[in-house]
Parts: C-alpha cells; sequence; structure tokens
C-alpha cells in the first residue's frame, strides 16, 4: 500500500495453474486482503479461470475487469466494490 | 526394470466383479471381465533406469515455463497445459485440435513412436488431463510419473536446470478417438439411459448448487458426486487401485456401465476418466470436456440441485 492516494495492487500470478486452482488461489487472497486493500491482480493462462474468478470474486463482494495481455494470457483487476457503491 | 502396477488383475477383477454382482442383485452371469489396467503409472526407480533411454521422453505438464527454469526432472521438457487447449473455442478450455496439438509437440521435438512419461507438479492433476489429450489423439505409449516432482523430490532425484535441446520434430496428431470424450448433445440424450451414468468430480457445494460457477448451479441429472481429490493420497499420488475399486464401486460406478466424468472445465473430470478408465480397467469411460462452464450455462440443460 502507498498513501497519498496511489494503491498498488496485491498480485498473484496463477500462470500454468489449471481449474481448480486459480480461482481456489484467487479466492484465498481475496479473503486474506486487509480491509484498507480494494486491490487483487491475478495473471492467469488457463481459460476457464476468466469465468470462474469473476463468478467468486461477485459472491465476495468484488468486481471484476478482464484484459488480455499476451496469447492467452490475461491480467484479471478485482476491485472490492464499496458498500452503498453501485456496479 | 521395475514398473508401477497397478493392483493384480486377479484381485481386481475380484473386487470389481463382486461390486458388480452386488449392485445388480442377480446371478454372477452379470459381472464382466476387466481388461487388464495398463501399466500407465511409473515410479522413481523406472524413471531413472530410463534416463538414457531414447525412446523415452519425459514431459512437464502444468506450471509454467519459469519454474520450469528452476528446476525439473533431469531430461524433462516443458508443454504447457494452455498449448493443450483450443483458444478459438468459445467454450473456455476445450482441449486443442490435432493441428494445435500437432504444433505443441512438435516444438519439444516428440515422435509417435516414443513412449511419453507424463508429469505434474500437484496431485497428478495437469499429468492426468493431458494424458486424456495425448490419448484422444491416439498416441500408443503413455504414462504418468505418479506424484510427480514432489515425489521425485521426496525420494532424493536431483532437479536440474538442465534446458535439453532438440530440433522440432513433425509430429503429426493421430484421429481423434470419440469413444473417449462426449459432448453436450451426448449428455443430454443419455441423462435417461438407465445404462449410462454420471459422475460429478467437482466439490460438493458445486454439485449441491451452492457453488455457482456458471449461469445456473447444480448437477446433471441422476449424476453421483465423487469428488476427484477422492482417488488422491495426502502426498498428490494416487490411491492404491483396490481402494479406488471400493470407493467407485460403492458409489454406484460399475464396470458395466458407461460414464461420463466432468467438473467445470473437464480438467478434473479428465483426472477421474484417468481413474475409471486407466487405472480401473472400465470399459467405458468418456470425459465431457464442456464440462459445467458449457452445461450450466446452456438454458436448454436439464440440470438437478438442492
Amino acid at each position: 500500500m502507498e498513501g497519498g492516494g496511489t494503491v498498488t495492487p496485491t498480485k498473484l500470478d496463477v500462470r500454468g495453474e489449471i481449474c481448480p486452482y486459480p480461482m481456489m488461489r484467487t479466492v484465498s487472497a481475496l479473503k486474506k486482503l486487509s480491509r484498507d486493500e480494494s486491490t487483487l491482480e491475478v495473471v492467469t493462462d488457463h481459460p476457464p479461470a476468466l469465468e470462474t474468478i469473476p463468478t467468486q470474486a461477485a459472491r465476495l463482494g468484488f468486481r471484476t475487469d478482464i484484459e488480455e495481455t499476451g496469447a492467452s494470457e490475461w491480467r484479471i483487476m478485482i476491485t472490492r466494490i464499496e458498500a452503498g457503491a453501485e456496479e | 526394470m521395475t514398473q508401477h502396477r497397478t493392483v493384480p488383475t486377479k484381485l481386481l477383477w475380484i473386487v470389481l466383479s463382486s461390486i458388480v454382482s452386488a449392485s445388480c442383485a442377480s446371478d454372477r452371469s452379470d459381472t464382466i471381465e476387466l481388461a487388464a489396467a495398463s501399466d500407465v503409472l511409473v515410479d522413481t526407480e523406472w524413471i531413472e533406469a530410463h534416463a538414457d533411454d531414447p525412446s523415452v521422453r519425459l514431459l512437464e505438464v502444468g506450471g509454467n515455463a519459469n519454474a520450469f527454469g528452476e528446476g525439473h526432472l533431469p531430461g524433462a521438457s516443458f508443454v504447457s497445459m494452455g498449448s493443450l487447449s483450443n483458444p478459438d473455442d468459445p467454450i473456455r478450455g476445450q482441449i486443442a485440435t490435432a493441428a494445435q496439438v500437432s504444433a505443441a509437440l512438435s516444438g519439444v521435438a516428440l515422435e509417435r513412436d516414443q513412449t511419453v512419461v507424463l508429469y505434474d507438479r500437484r496431485n497428478n492433476l495437469s499429468a492426468a488431463r493431458a494424458y486424456w489429450v495425448l490419448k484422444y489423439y491416439q498416441h500408443a505409449d503413455v504414462r504418468i510419473y505418479n506424484g510427480g516432482t514432489p515425489k521425485w523430490t521426496e525420494d532424493g532425484g536431483m532437479m536440474s536446470t538442465v534446458m535439453v535441446e532438440y530440433e522440432p520434430s513433425d509430429y503429426q496428431a493421430g484421429p481423434a478417438d470419440p469413444e473417449i470424450r462426449t459432448t453436450w448433445q451426448y449428455v443430454v440424450d443419455h441423462t435417461d439411459d438407465p445404462s449410462t451414468l454420471f459422475c460429478d468430480t467437482r466439490g460438493p457445494e458445486e454439485y449441491l448448487g451452492r457453488d455457482v460457477r456458471a449461469e445456473r448451479g447444480g448437477h446433471i441429472p441422476g449424476a453421483i458426486n465423487v469428488e476427484w481429490t477422492a482417488a488422491v493420497n495426502s502426498d498428490g499420488t494416487f490411491k492404491p487401485s483396490e481402494e479406488l475399486a471400493a470407493l467407485y464401486g460403492g458409489a454406484g460406478f460399475t464396470p458395466d456401465k458407461e460414464i461420463i466424468t466432468y467438473c467445470q472445465s473437464g480438467v478434473r473430470g479428465a483426472h477421474t476418466w484417468f481413474v475409471l478408465k486407466e487405472l480401473l480397467g472400465y470399459p467405458s469411460v468418456r470425459n465431457y470436456d464442456g464440462s459445467w462452464g458449457e452445461y450450466g450455462n446452456n438454458p436448454e440443460s436439464p440440470i438437478e440441485s438442492v
């Protein structure tokens, strides 16, 4: 974490992991985020994780944005939905 | 040469035939004789004995290239799981096409007449999925090093950082074997077929529809839930075949039935497919590659949930 309003997301690299581990490790990391951490960045090369991770993140109160960063590789930015905030 | 063998065929036949007899509640004419389980699992001693055998190729699957570079079994080559899936298929994670598999295996200079030994870094999960892919394209001799890197280091093996260089080969995948894979339509057509059983290899919360990873949660009607991890020892190796026979037979999976395994994306399903088809010798087992990622997102799929 940095001060002054700039937040460095916690990163999780699950490249090479296949179902169900990318999602399981992501859920574990989300549950370990402290209250002042609002973002987790996940890097994956397993396509099914693009569906399972957002689904589980939503259940835990996070929204996800997926960006393809290379051939069969994606960055999933997972951000905590603040109470009362509109999605 | 020593080789890890599955349970002696006679013992396996006795265990399974008694299960079939009990489940069918009929005379012994209902039993069927299983084909001998293949010698598909190899151990550390076997790996060491074939270290200089040019007819044997050791392939690490799962994990990633960085981890492979930091240490792998001596002589191994790396094949990513991504290269064995089809990025162009709208169902995420589906098996790669023959051309894609050919390209991936040519890249590690594999020849079709070589023995392939697959290993991974956790629970044989990636190895079993890759095994299913190679058998789908009918590579003749495929095996799994039971336990992968954890077992190797536990047995005192040294990890290597030497990257073996090969000239690419012209590997040509064989024709697809439709008997070990199935589709959404086939699944739906067989939900009421008493000769077909569905093995849901996901966790119980997914099976019950409480952990939903698609548009809808639940399971294929009539499916029986045996999570894939039930077949795994604490060290990541497969349980002994007699335990596996009791596990799946006790759950109702008998070799006289056709069995369709599935999970979320066909990976855990491939692990259980390997157990039933290759370790226990069940004659008719298919992995539903689309699994819940396809089935649960199709509004026309019949579903059971709590």
